[in-house]
């Protein structure tokens, strides 16, 4: 019975499976198959666009400036996400309910029109710089469009949810007691948050941060269009090697090295968060 | 996937058209690759009425970047995707070293013979069916003296509000190359051209990512001048936005978008009867008018609204452009790519 | 051997409403220092708000709590200086047991070598020191509750609020934790408030019992004194086993009242309060306080429905004429049970003085003796 059940289970989940299967792992595959060519016309077995992109200087500073703007993103998100959290812990269920719904709202929108959106608030003649002319705080409009900051506020908005949530959900799980226990004991309110409430909610601190990373990191169309042509980040390369000038076998190449940093920096962060939650008393 | 989706697009309209008009179930169909936008909106709105009404035979048109339609076209060789499809300049130099492109029949052509010598393809791919310009695009709410020359997005009255593309578009590189000539540099010489782009970058409030942002930048003030394609400003143009189009004193760059039969087509006379088809003088003037505003490439056609802003006839557009030699540099563009990234910073 | 540096805690007409609703109204009770009172009443009585109210987790709509005389009221939690034991003692699962115990000390900025001293003290105190460097969920349910005191000790609070503290252990580990749990908090003398809807353990831990109901105090006083002269129908109910007869009183003499029984017996049981002849009256006596007897000496007659032998007690359910169920408690005697379900017995009241008596009208009246 215990077997059947396996079997039953296997067979449940071999659709998903099919499906990771066909549109996930097929096109990794022939991804590495083109990185590993030499040329789009037939196969012929090459490292030199591996050799080029990691031995390229400007790439590589391309690759660690990418990683670094995501981890920047994720953790202007959390610095975002944890108050909206807080007020979450203290609501009632209906109080909740209006912030996931708050939360949730803005994904209703397309990320491209949101990442639109931020372009005509940032822009030169956008909605803050009109606003600080009008009321005189500013002379000259403010550069903010094609900017880092520009461009990281824009990704803490889209990315938001993603933080908000799982934060949310995990502060909600903390015993109310918990806290009054701090508080009783004399300590002060952010002597809790840090010693409680915080270590309480990493579990989904760290869920939002490795979303946050890997999307934000990977943000296309908000990097360009906010962060503009002069800030090249992963994406935007791999794009004008492939898109601009053919280079696929290159571009393919690029994307894989792209991709493992991610999952580098992923893996050892949940493991490092899973090592820390575990001695964060030692 | 693409080989199923046309099975299946075949079989449901072979079964529809069986159900409906016995005779006709042997219907051919043609595949078409055009661009995203307005050229593929023009593509189903002229091209296919016109390809039932003269050959009898369905349409099925998708818009896409060329250079994935390169890679979908090398998936499946033997069995391509597409019958005939458009090109620019760049990736149809791919397209023919790696052999995807059929021989254009002249014999069997007869709108060929308007074409003037520089629309044909060099190497008797197919004829020129449209003309893109690149000029300079500006606001003239805010730019009061309309411009006359690359040279003048140079002039320190713009400080802050030019905008350039790097040379991964075609508009990019057009515009280093032009520059580079004015400084004395050729097509295989762009060495002046970033010297002048690194003066410029005192001028460049921004570098957006590609023509289409760059356009988009232009419509909202984050930039008042910049190099851009004439289709791009016509479009803007004809929605009410503060754009104009000036045609540089040093001549109108153009690219030709070249109509080419696929190679291995299942139906290779009819693919070669479209080709055709794209540069009909009727075809031409109903993709020329509103709200398409394609620039025609046969001579017959007479411009009109927008286009006569970059020359009165398809002639004269012609004697004032200046085609560039994609050939001579399409192998160095890499490198030109990578240069723009590491030097022009803002 | 108990070093009273306890403090004093006056809650002095306190009210409370949950958006219009009143929880608690005017409350005033004294707790000496050094003592151990116990809030007892059923759930929804008003002892949880009021302990948040003292604790300073909630802000009264009135009134005031004072410690030796000096108003909180304006005071945060974290300044009160009042410790907290929580029903499931709310221990810090990603802190160990040393840490749990110290946090109190660390929050206030007190040294390490001080927290690291105290800490161990504290430990040793509730004899938790070899489980130092556990977590807490790793621990048996009185360990934890252990440490939860230690922690709430370490601080030296002026007083220490225990919600519930043993409601979520197995009994058998009940009594064993309360003897504990007393003897701790007498030796450090601390002011303690036990917050518990559990009479038993109120009336074997508590030196003073406020039974609360509907917000209000109904009684308050020693153990002895709520069990042996519950001033409410209320406080009798709820604080060990009432057997009700329903009784017409007949007439006074002095200090005792004659009643005549339901079941047409009468007797007499002093009283010093006043009560209409001809009202009707509830007539209660504890189960230890009936006694079987003979034909001759019985007051009335009832049938057994029941008998439950608890080892050193045979606990008898039996049913009088008039329908009222009775509960009572005889020694047990070797040899078996005595009585058998629906056996006629005769039963007379031990004594009449430790009886009391109620308006059969509203539950609340006022108890006379």
């Amino acid at each position: 019975m215990r077997a059947g059940g396996a079997v039953s289970g296997y067979l449940s989940a071999a659709p998903l499976a099919l499906l990771f299967t066909v549109a996930y792992l097929v096109p990794v595959v022939i991804l590495v198959i083109i990185s590993l060519s030499a040329s789009t016309s037939g196969f012929n077995f090459t490292l030199v666009h591996y050799v080029a992109a990691l031995t390229n200087g400007f790439n590589l500073g391309i690759l660690f400036d990418t990683l670094v703007l995501g981890l920047q993103v994720s953790f202007a998100t959390m610095l975002a996400a944890y108050p909206i959290g807080l007020l979450f812990m203290r609501c009632g269920p209906r109080g909740r309910a209006i912030i996931v719904f708050l939360i949730l709202l803005p994904m209703l929108t397309n990320t491209v029109v949101r990442t639109f959106a931020w372009m005509i608030i940032l822009g030169r003649e956008g909605v803050i710089n009109i606003s600080l002319m009008s009321i005189g705080w500013i002379e000259e409009p403010l550069r903010m469009l094609y900017t880092r900051t520009g461009l990281i506020v824009a990704l803490v908005q889209i990315f938001l949810p993603l933080m908000a949530l799982p934060i949310n959900a995990s502060l909600a799980r903390i015993n109310d007691n918990l806290v009054k226990a701090a508080e009783g004991l004399g300590a002060s309110r952010f002597y809790v948050f840090r010693t409680v409430i915080l270590p309480l909610s990493l579990p989904g601190a760290i869920a939002g941060f490795l979303l946050t990373f890997a999307g934000s990191s990977t943000a296309f169309v908000s990097q360009t269009l906010v962060g503009g042509g002069r800030q090249i980040f992963m994406p935007l390369l791999i794009y004008q090697q492939a898109i601009g000038v053919q280079k696929w076998n290159a571009a393919a190449a690029l994307s894989i090295v792209f991709a493992i940093s991610i999952l580098v920096i992923v893996f050892a962060m949940n493991r490092y968060s899973r090592k820390y939650l575990r001695g964060m008393d030692a | 996937m693409q080989i199923d989706r046309r099975t299946m697009l075949g079989i449901l309209a072979g079964s529809a058209m069986a159900g409906a008009f016995p005779a006709m179930a042997q219907s051919k169909e043609v595949f078409i690759a055009t661009y995203p936008g307005s050229v593929d909106e023009g593509f189903k709105a002229v091209v296919g009425p016109q390809i039932r009404q003269k050959f009898g035979a369905t349409s099925a048109f998708s818009p896409m970047l060329n250079t994935d339609l390169i890679g979908r076209i090398q998936a499946s060789r033997n069995n391509p995707p597409f019958d005939v499809a458009i090109w620019d300049n760049g990736p149809i130099i791919t397209a023919k070293q790696d052999g995807l492109l059929e021989k254009f029949l002249e014999s069997g052509s007869p709108n060929y013979a308007d074409m003037p010598a520089n629309l044909r393809d060099p190497d008797g791919f197919g004829p020129a069916m449209a003309l893109t310009s690149i000029g300079i695009a500006y606001n003239p709410k805010k730019i009061k003296t309309p411009p006359t020359s690359w040279n003048d997005l140079w002039n320190p009255e713009y400080k802050g509000r030019v905008g350039i593309v790097g040379p991964a578009s075609t508009l990019g590189t057009t515009f280093l190359i032009e520059v580079a000539k004015l400084r004395g540099g050729s097509e295989t010489n762009v060495e002046p051209g970033f010297a002048a782009l690194k003066e410029l970058v005192a001028n460049v409030g921004a570098i957006p990512p590609n023509p289409g942002a760059l356009t988009t930048a232009l419509s909202q003030g984050q930039v008042d001048i910049a190099p851009n394609f004439f289709n791009n400003v016509a479009a803007l143009k004809a929605r009410g936005a503060d754009i104009a189009f000036a045609v540089p004193s040093s001549g109108l760059p153009l690219q030709t978008v070249t109509a080419a039969a696929i190679k291995n087509s299942r139906n290779p006379e009819l693919a070669q009867k479209v080709v055709d088809l794209l540069i009909d003088p009727v075809v031409q003037a109903q993709l020329e008018a509103a709200p398409w505003i394609m620039m025609p490439a046969n001579p017959k056609v007479a411009l009109t609204g927008f286009n006569r802003d970059v020359g009165a006839t398809v002639g004269d557009v012609l004697k004032r452009g200046i085609f560039l030699d994609w050939t001579k540099f399409i192998a160095s563009r890499p490198s030109w790519v990578e240069r723009f990234n590491r030097e022009i910073r803002v | 051997m108990t070093v009273a540096r306890g403090h004093q805690l006056t809650v002095s007409r306190v009210s409370h409403a949950y958006a219009g609703v009143p929880a608690l109204t005017e409350i005033s009770l004294d707790i000496p220092p050094g003592s151990l009172t116990a809030l007892l009443g059923p759930s929804g009585c008003g002892k949880t708000t009021l302990l948040r109210v003292i604790a300073g987790f909630i802000r009264q709509t009135a009134g005031s709590i004072l410690v030796d005389g000096v108003s909180i009221d304006d005071m945060a939690a974290a300044e009160r200086s009042i410790g907290i034991v929580f029903q499931n003692y709310a221990l810090f699962p990603h802190m160990s047991v040393t840490r749990n115990v110290g946090y109190g000390l660390r929050a206030r900025g007190k040294p390490t070598a001080v927290v690291a001293e105290r800490t161990a003290e504290m430990l040793r105190l509730v004899q938790m020191e070899k489980f130092g460097n556990r977590l807490p969920g790793e621990l048996s349910g009185g360990q934890q509750q252990r440490i939860a005191l230690a922690r709430a000790l370490a601080v030296e609070p002026k007083i220490v609020l225990l919600d519930e503290p043993f409601s979520a252990l197995d009994k058998s580990l009940r009594l064993d934790m309360q003897i504990e749990v007393k003897a701790l908090l007498q030796r450090t003398g601390v002011t303690s408030i036990l917050v518990t809807h559990d009479q038993e353990e109120a009336l074997s831990m508590a030196d003073q019992v406020v039974v609360l109901n509907q917000g209000r105090i109904e009684q308050l006083g020693s153990p002895a004194d709520l069990y042996d002269r519950p001033r409410t129908l209320f406080v009798n109910q709820f604080l060990g086993h009432a057997n009700l007869l329903r009784a017409t009183l007949r007439s006074r003499d002095g200090g005792s009242v004659g009643l005549e029984l339901d079941t047409g017996a009468a007797c007499a049981v002093p009283s010093d309060k006043e009560h209409a002849p001809g009202s009707a009256v509830y007539l209660s006596v504890r189960p230890e306080n009936l006694r079987l007897t003979d034909a001759d000496g019985g007051l009335f007659t009832a049938t057994v429905r029941q008998v439950l032998p608890l080892g050193s007690m045979d606990v008898i359910e039996a049913e009088t004429a008039t329908g009222t169920v009775l509960k009572f408690t005889q020694p047990h005697q070797r040899g078996g049970i005595r009585n058998t379900a629906g056996e006629l017995i005769h039963m007379a009241i031990r004594d009449p003085a430790a009886c009391t008596i109620y308006s059969a009208g509203t539950q609340s009246t006022s108890a006379d003796h």
